[in-house]
């Protein structure tokens, strides 16, 4: 981490000066230039980053437009605090950090929706969906998985609490450190691996109890 | 170590970070203890159930979006900017201003404050002179107040002069018993000559304007001044609406609004008569009635 932060101020003429490649510059020296009002440079910034977003937070939230939403907001949120950012920590931590703060929170707002909902009750609906099977057709909103399986695994994060659902969205799908998941979520590593273990095994509950085979 | 300080160690040892001897160890006890076995080749299974899911990407309008949003953010800032720099460029003149002259910036700054003080006396005792001004006599017939938003009539369709052209011109006005008092307007208002005939004494604020030609235009004109308030039901469903009819070829006669128009105007000129008690009173020539030739009518204030 300290390799990737330390910038001195040869690096730093460069970057001014465009000696150095914005393509092979590191994403805290090439945010260097984001802070001194260079769009192009966020561009790039942009370009390495919407994809593995867009998949972490697709997988918590499970749903097209919400997670493209949440995306550029993401990113808007970066661009005005771009001055916030200390370059201590690894860049990819601070966006997954703002990035994960809005799934959360997203996820958060749809609990309340759903607890307020006049239509049914959440606790029934919450005890027949952990038993049932999973829905297989895909919903307009959703991305259409390659194979029942895939869709039943999605399903099965869905019904995992929040905390166990972001440990394993950014272990498993982003492999992200554990280190690095701790401190985005800002809470020990010892706490995260067991957040993972856990969440594995209910994970992998579920998907027995669904007769799910994982070759 | 007990199952529970295994289990914290079994993620690690799927991501194969435990070193050897603890590697050793966890497997040796994983041998003789079946439900960690068991606890093991689930979380093993769920990690390869996740990290099999395709990756998926944002559609092709994602692009496209986020350059907009992110095109506006930078605009928001240069303006945003250009204002902070704009107000930072005053004080810092305004700064270099007191350094050079002190003494003149302070007689500046005192003389504005003092300005502001007396003016802001004068306007807290402005309202209670306008309004003793306004129960003299003179001002039988006053402005209209401002149009509220509520009471504001729609779109003007009508090409005869409004209220907004005609207070200027009624203020202007001797505010006499007279019946009719010729005041044409001036071209650039309208085109159309008017006479305008005012009820000032019995019923002030009412006031009839019709054309120099009445067979074909007419105009009822009702203005709220200064300390008057308006009675709705002076005019029943009339008030506050546009009533077009007869002479405009394009408009079918509704003659039904016309004589409710009437019949307000008749109700009036009787209640102004009753309340008064003066017969003499010049209601009756300046009252249309119902069957006046009104051909366009139009009640806005």
């Amino acid at each position: 981490m300290a390799d990737n932060t330390s910038i001195n101020a040869v690096q730093v003429t460069d970057i001014e000066s465009g000696v150095l490649d914005e393509l092979t510059l590191s994403d805290e020296l090439l945010f260097v230039r984001v802070q001194r009002d260079d769009i192009r440079a966020f561009e790039v910034i942009v370009g390495r980053y919407r994809t593995r977003l867009y998949n972490c937070i697709y997988r918590m939230v499970h749903n097209t437009e919400c997670a493209e939403d949440l995306v550029q907001e993401t990113f808007l949120r970066v661009y005005r605090n771009r001055h916030n950012y200390k370059a201590i920590s690894n860049l990819s931590t601070w966006i997954y950090t703002i990035a994960l703060n809005l799934a959360r929170s997203e996820l958060r707002k749809r609990k309340r929706r759903q607890f307020f909902s006049l239509n049914a009750s959440p606790h029934e609906n919450s005890t027949r969906e952990s038993i049932d099977l999973p829905d297989t057709s895909a919903g307009p909103g959703d991305h259409l998985e390659q194979n029942e399986l895939g869709r039943a695994i999605q399903h099965a994060i869905d019904q995992l609490p929040d905390k166990y659902k972001s440990v394993i969205v950014l272990r498993d799908i982003e492999e992200l450190s554990y280190e690095q998941i701790g401190e985005i979520l800002r809470c020990p590593t010892g706490t995260v691996k067991s957040r993972v273990n856990r969440g594995r095994l209910r994970l992998q509950e579920m998907l027995r109890q669904w007769q799910v085979e994982i070759l | 170590m007990n199952c529970s300080g295994y289990e914290r160690q079994m993620s690690d040892y799927l991501d194969g970070q435990l070193s050897k001897a603890t590697e050793d160890e966890l497997r040796f006890h994983l041998n003789g203890c079946p439900r960690c076995r068991l606890r093991m080749q689930d979380m093993e299974s769920a990690m390869r159930a996740v990290k099999s899911l395709p990756a998926v990407s944002p559609r092709p309008m994602f692009d496209q979006q986020l350059g907009n949003l992110l095109t506006r953010e930078v605009a928001r800032e240069l303006y945003a900017s250009s204002w902070l720099k704009r107000v930072s460029a005053v004080f810092s003149e305004l700064g270099e201003l007191s350094r050079q002259r002190p003494v003149q910036m302070v007689f500046a700054t005192s003389l504005i404050l003092t300005i502001t003080v007396i003016g802001g006396f004068a306007f807290v005792a402005g309202p209670t002179e306008r309004s003793d001004a306004s129960e003299g006599p003179a001002m039988a017939f006053a402005l209209p107040t401002p149009i509220e938003p509520e009471l504001a009539p729609p779109d003007p369709i009508s090409p005869f002069p409004l209220e907004r052209e005609l207070a200027p011109h009624m203020a202007t006005g001797p505010a006499t018993n007279t019946e009719q008092a010729t005041n044409p307007p001036t071209p650039a208002a309208t085109s159309l000559p008017y006479t305008t005939n005012r009820m000032t004494g019995d019923r002030p604020g009412i006031l009839t304007v019709r054309t120099m030609e009445p067979m074909t235009h007419g105009i009822r004109f009702v203005s709220a001044g200064t300390g008057m308030r308006l009675d709705p039901s002076l005019f029943d469903e009339a008030f506050g609406r546009d009533l077009v009819a007869g002479g405009d070829p394009d408009q079918p006669a509704l003659e039904d609004l016309l004589q409710t128009v009437g019949t307000a105007e008749l109700r009036d000129s009787q209640r102004a008569a009753g309340t008064t008690g003066t017969p003499g009173a010049p209601d009756a020539p300046a009252s249309p009635g119902p069957t006046a030739p009104l051909k366009r009518v139009r009640i806005s204030f």
